[in-house]
Formats: structure tokens, sequence, C-alpha cells
């Protein structure tokens, strides 16, 4: 199988890139994790002190906020980068895919398990923060990790179709800019879903980061166990989303080398 | 093991070429109802197969699908129909130093280049040593980031790095024309040694002397199809029989170099001698080599090759030359030296006309110099070249060849001159009266 011969170099590629993201800065690797959070606190200080946003059943907002804004926000960073890089992947790797037998894959993979990692050493700060800020550790943080790799298999099957689409049309990842814009502000993350005047409530359902960013609000910030119908949603999205990245990435796949 | 190490069949590569970008999209909406494209087959049902041990030659002009058929067989293009079949590692010198960055060390860099290429990091490690050796680069050099690398040890790295990984198929193309003359031959003589071990090779070059040098077997490709395949002297001599030049568009650039446009329709073959001439010649050569002389003949009016003429023969002087590199400024020249290699005489084209020509990429040029042999008897060796039409000695040498022809003067029935040169000269005689 080719991912088994590419492995070492997926993995030293997403491990290297983390390392000189920010080479030459006296910070290193440290700012994969300070610019998600000085973000976290600017929304947290715009929603909290400005607007003054209040989670239902919690007292001392501000930090409230912050945890239940970290708790969206952090995955919805790693998605979106995901998903912007991953959709560049073949374009930005093009001498390679001219001229080796490299598969394709490979640079798509690389990006996903460098946002993975990226991921995973955020939300493991973020339960750390939240133990230390006297939120108790509930059993329902067990299940973090399997709502995390269902919300990663949603968006790599997306990057999938973005990638393959992307070499034949440029646009695409310039569209991509915006629609991850509109896309954070269709989901509940750095708003509450409460605030939503009743006909926005029912639309963002449709909207499938819903289910996910409500799951870890659920695990995180309340505690709880996601329900059985967005567990249902979740992994049936993740699927579909991995089926039809499959089926557009295959069948465009013989002709991405010519044109790339 | 198998029989054969690469065996390829009915391959053929189809490219899709769109008018306007949006005309993909309706046809990807439309589910390809509606066809929006052109087809454009740089490959036609190619097929043949490779022996273990043996070494394929395939030549073919710009856009005969050499590359098409490479990336292919290094498996970076997917067929559009047909299959290729390799039992075994293959490694194609195209992906020369591809994977290399520039920033990081020589040594860094082939761990990722092997990992690019699907090695381990212990299968490399395992190799180390000798890549290292091969590339006769200094340790102080390896561990230096390889952008501060000339383009020669660039190659040189590269190459090591293939030449270890110990494939059962290699892929080689124009990529070893870069660095230096000692270095290629190491290359060869490995690749050699290779194809004595039983490692099958697959060379796609322009460059007809390794093609006769190295290969078992050789396949003219045109047009997408292999249209001969044979011996190597053969299919290359008929490869320039088959030289067709496309007439180039005139830029209207009034002062732009001459270029030879006239379509080499009649079928011209470069006499076999003329090759051996230069093939077997123990000159000293120099140059850029980019317009390479491959051929070189004296002969008389009927085309015969001849070693002797008498002083004041019509002689003609053939040259054949390759076009490795476009150049802008080209002219073909000659010397008579004599056995003090004092030059006699020497002339160009550009002295005769005063025409700068214009050589393209894989022309092959015949250059046909009508001499009237005014030489006094004696033995002389004769230099041809290619360079720029500079008449200093400041100028640009493409190729040049020294002492590749030797002729004799023997002497005439009757002397009409001695020394050196013929100089034309009449004279008149009277007789006359002197007032005193």
């Amino acid at each position: 199988m080719d991912i088994w011969k590419y492995r070492s170099y997926i993995w030293t590629n997403a491990l290297s890139e983390l390392k000189n993201r920010y080479a030459g800065s006296s910070l290193g690797a440290y700012w994969n994790i300070l610019q998600p959070l000085f973000q976290i606190l600017l929304f947290t200080f715009v929603f909290s002190q400005v607007m003054v946003a209040k989670i239902p059943g919690m007292d001392s907002s501000t930090v409230a906020f912050a945890v239940y804004l970290s708790s969206g926000f952090i995955p919805w960073i790693s998605f979106a980068e995901l998903l912007t890089r991953g959709s560049n992947a073949f374009i930005e790797n093009a001498t390679y895919l001219k001229k080796l037998a490299i598969p394709e894959y490979v640079f798509i993979l690389q990006i996903a398990v460098t946002t993975t990692i990226n991921l995973c050493i955020s939300m493991s700060l973020l339960c750390v923060l939240v133990i230390l800020l006297g939120f108790s550790v509930a059993a329902s943080w067990l299940l973090l990790p399997i709502v995390l790799i269902l919300f990663l298999i949603f968006g790599l099957g997306l990057v999938f179709v973005f990638a393959s689409i992307n070499v034949f049309f440029r646009d695409v990842s310039q569209l991509l800019q915006s629609i991850v814009q509109i896309w954070m502000w269709l989901t509940p993350i750095v708003y509450i879903e409460e605030f939503l005047p009743n006909h926005f409530a029912q639309i963002i359902k449709f909207n499938p980061l819903y289910y996910f960013v409500n799951s870890f609000h659920q695990i995180i910030v309340y505690s709880s166990n996601p329900e059985t119908m967005d567990w249902i949603v979740m992994t049936s999205i993740s699927l579909l989303s991995l089926v039809i990245g499959y089926v557009i990435y295959r069948n465009l796949r013989p002709e991405i080398r010519d044109v790339i | 093991m198998d029989k054969y190490a690469v065996q390829l069949q009915g391959l053929s590569k189809k490219y899709k070429r769109y008018t306007k970008p949006y005309h993909r999209l309706i046809e990807w909406v439309t589910l390809s109802r509606m066809k929006n494209h052109e087809e454009f087959w740089a490959l036609r049902d190619v097929s043949f197969s490779v022996n273990y041990g043996e070494c394929l030659g395939i030549i073919g002009h710009n856009g005969a699908g050499k590359s098409t058929l490479l990336k292919l067989l290094s498996r970076s293009l997917w067929p559009t129909t047909g299959s290729i079949k390799t039992n075994g590692n293959v490694v194609s010198l195209l992906e020369l130093g591809t994977g290399f960055h520039p920033e990081l060390t020589g040594i860094q860099n082939i761990f990722t280049s092997g990992k690019l290429l699907g090695y381990s990091d212990e299968y490399i490690n395992g190799k180390l040593n000798g890549i290292i050796e091969f590339s006769g680069l200094s340790e102080q050099f390896l561990n230096q980031p390889v952008k501060s690398y000339s383009s020669g040890m660039y190659v040189r790295l590269a190459f090591s790095l293939f030449a270890n990984l110990e494939p059962d198929v290699y892929i080689v193309d124009e990529a070893l024309s870069v660095g230096d003359i000692f270095f290629q031959q190491k290359c060869f003589d490995f690749l050699q040694k290779l194809k004595a071990k039983g490692t099958a090779i697959i060379l796609v070059t322009h460059d007809m002397q390794t093609v006769k040098k190295y290969c078992d077997r050789v396949m003219i490709l045109e047009e997408g199809r292999i249209i001969h395949e044979g011996n190597p002297l053969e299919m290359v001599n008929l490869f320039y029989t088959l030289d067709r030049r496309k007439p180039i568009a005139q830029n209207g650039n009034h002062n732009a170099n001459y270029l030879l446009e006239n379509e080499a329709v009649e079928q011209s073959e470069i006499p076999p001698e003329a090759l051996r001439n230069i093939d077997s010649a123990s000159m000293n050569r120099k140059g850029t080599g980019s317009v390479r002389i491959i051929g070189a003949i004296l002969c008389d009016e009927n085309g015969n090759e001849i070693r002797t003429a008498q002083t004041g023969d019509r002689i003609k002087l053939k040259i054949f030359a390759n076009v490795i590199l476009d150049v802008p400024d080209l002219t073909f020249s000659y010397q008579f030296s004599d056995r003090h290699n004092t030059v006699v005489f020497g002339q160009s084209c550009y002295m005769l006309d005063k025409r700068k020509f214009q050589g393209r990429k894989e022309e092959v040029i015949k250059i046909e110099f009508d001499i009237e042999m005014n030489l006094f008897q004696g033995l002389y060796t004769v230099m041809v070249a290619s360079t720029d039409c500079q008449t200093e000695s400041t100028n640009q040498v493409y190729d040049l060849l020294e002492g590749c022809l030797t002729l004799e003067i023997t002497k005439p029935d009757w002397r009409t001159f001695h020394g050196v040169a013929f100089m034309n000269s009449s004279y008149g005689i009277e007789k006359i009266n002197i007032k005193r």
C-alpha cells in the first residue's frame, strides 16, 4: 500500500512543518498556540465585556464565556486551516507531482496530520486550563477524541473535494476563503445559539458544523454527553463527506497531473 | 523472476485541451454530454518490453512524445489506455534533484528526497556511505545547505543518491548532460556496470553519441508512435534522415538572425564515414556543446570520401551538426593547418556572406563548403567548428574539433607555384623599347 510506503514522508514533513512554520521567530513553535490564544482573548473580551453575553446556566460570565468560546473556536481554527491549506495541497506541490510517482493524497494527509497534531495539543491545553479555572473533570471528556476524529474526517472529505477541483479551477481556493468566513458566522462559535432570532436558529440546524460545535460545547462546557441524534448526524455526515471526497478525487485523479 | 523488467502494452495518453476554462465546467455539469474539448494524443498505442540487463534507447524530435512517455514510465502521469508492468523497483532520473530543498544540507536532502521517493530513513542510512563516496563531495560541503552548491555538485549529489538506490529499472533522460565530463563518464560507467548486473535501462535522449555507445536497441518515436525499432547505429542514421524541420513562423523582426527555413523534405543521409570521422578521431575537442558537430567529411564532386587531392582540385567539405540548445548566433568554420601546425587557411560561413544563423534546438544542419584546394603539396589537418559570428579570438565556441580530418595534397603533374599560399595571379608579357 502506498500510504505505508510514504508514511515516514507524511510524518516527518508534518512535524517539520509545525516546527518550521514560525522558523526564525524567537517563540518558534509556541506561536501555534499563542495565535489562537490571542484570538480567543479578543473574542472573549468583545463578547463578554463589550457585547455582554451570558451563558445560560453559568454564573461568572467572562470565564464561562472564554471556555465556551475556546471549546468551539479551537477546533474551528484547525478546521478552517485544514480546508484552506488542504485545498492548495496539490497545487503547492506541483513540482513533485509533475515528476515523481508520489501519490497526490500524500500531500493532503500531511496537512491533515499537521492539523491533527496541532489540534490535539491545543485541546489538551484547553482541558488543563479548564481544570485550572475550577471546572470539574467529567467522564464525558473521554468522548472528546471521538468527536474530534469525526470532525476531522468531515474536514478531510471536504478537503479532497476542494483540492481536486481546485486543480482545474483555481478560483476555488479564493472562494473558499470567503466561504470559511461566512461559515464561521453561521455556526454558534463566537456567539450563543440562544441569541439568535427563532428562524435563524432553525436555519443553522442545516449547518453540519453545528452538530460538532454543539457537541464540543456539551462535553467541555456542560460536562454532558451529546445526544444520540447528534451522534448519528455527526457520524453520517463525516462518512458521507469522506465518501463524496473519495469519489470526486478518484474520478478527477487521472487528469490532475495533466493540468497541474 | 519474470522475463521482462518493463512491459508496456497499448499505452496511450490523451490530453484534453479546452479553449476556455469554463468549457470544462460545462462538461462536468452536463456529465460530459456536451463535449467541449479537443483531444490531443501525445502517445498512441505504444507497446514494448525491456529485458533485464538491456539498455533501450528512445529517440525522437521535440513533441514526439518522449517526455510523456518518460512521465508515464516514472508514473508521474496516468495513462489513458494501456498498461505498464514493471517488475521491481523503478527509479527515474527525471526526478534528479526534484526533492532538494535549497536550505537543507546535502545530507539532510539525501534523506528528504529518499522519503519523497518512498525510501525509509533506515534504508537510506544503510546506503549513506556509498552515496557520499560516489558523489566525491567533501564532508564540509555535505554539511552545507545545497544552495551553496554549484550546479555540477548538485547533480553529483542527486545522481549519487539515485545510483545507490539499486533499482531494477533505471529511466535516464537528459538530466545527465549537466555536470562535468568526468562525472558524466563516471555516471555512464556506473550505468554500464548496473546493466551488466542485470538492471534494465531506458535511455531517452537527444544525444546520439550516447545512444550509439550504450544502447542495445533503439526506438524512434514520432507523433506519439514508435515508428522504427532496430540496432542503434541504423536507427541513429535513420533518425537523421527523418529530420523534418517544420518552418518557423517569422516573428516580424527583420533584423532577426537568419533561420534555416527550408523544409528538409528530401530524405538525406549522413554518410557513415562522416560520422565515423568524428567518432573515431582522437582529437582535441572543446566548446560549450550547444551545437554539436556530429559528422565531417572531405569528398570529391561525386560525394566520395577522399584523403588525397591535388593542388587545384575542387573538393567539398561537409559538416553535419546537431543543435542541442537554441543559439541565436551561429556560424560554421574550418581551418587547414600544415604539419608545423601553422594555419594556412581558415574561413567561416559568416566571412563568406555575412549571414548569422540561428540554431533551433534539435535541428540537424548540413554545411557544405566548396573549396579550391590551392595548397602546396604536403599533409594537412582540418579543424571544424561551430561558433558564434565574432571573428575575434574571443568568440564563443560551441564545438570545435581539431584535426578530425586529414588531407594529403599530392605532387601535381605540373607545379604551378611553390610556397604555402597560392595567390591568384596572372601576367602579361611583351617586348618593349626603352628610350636611350
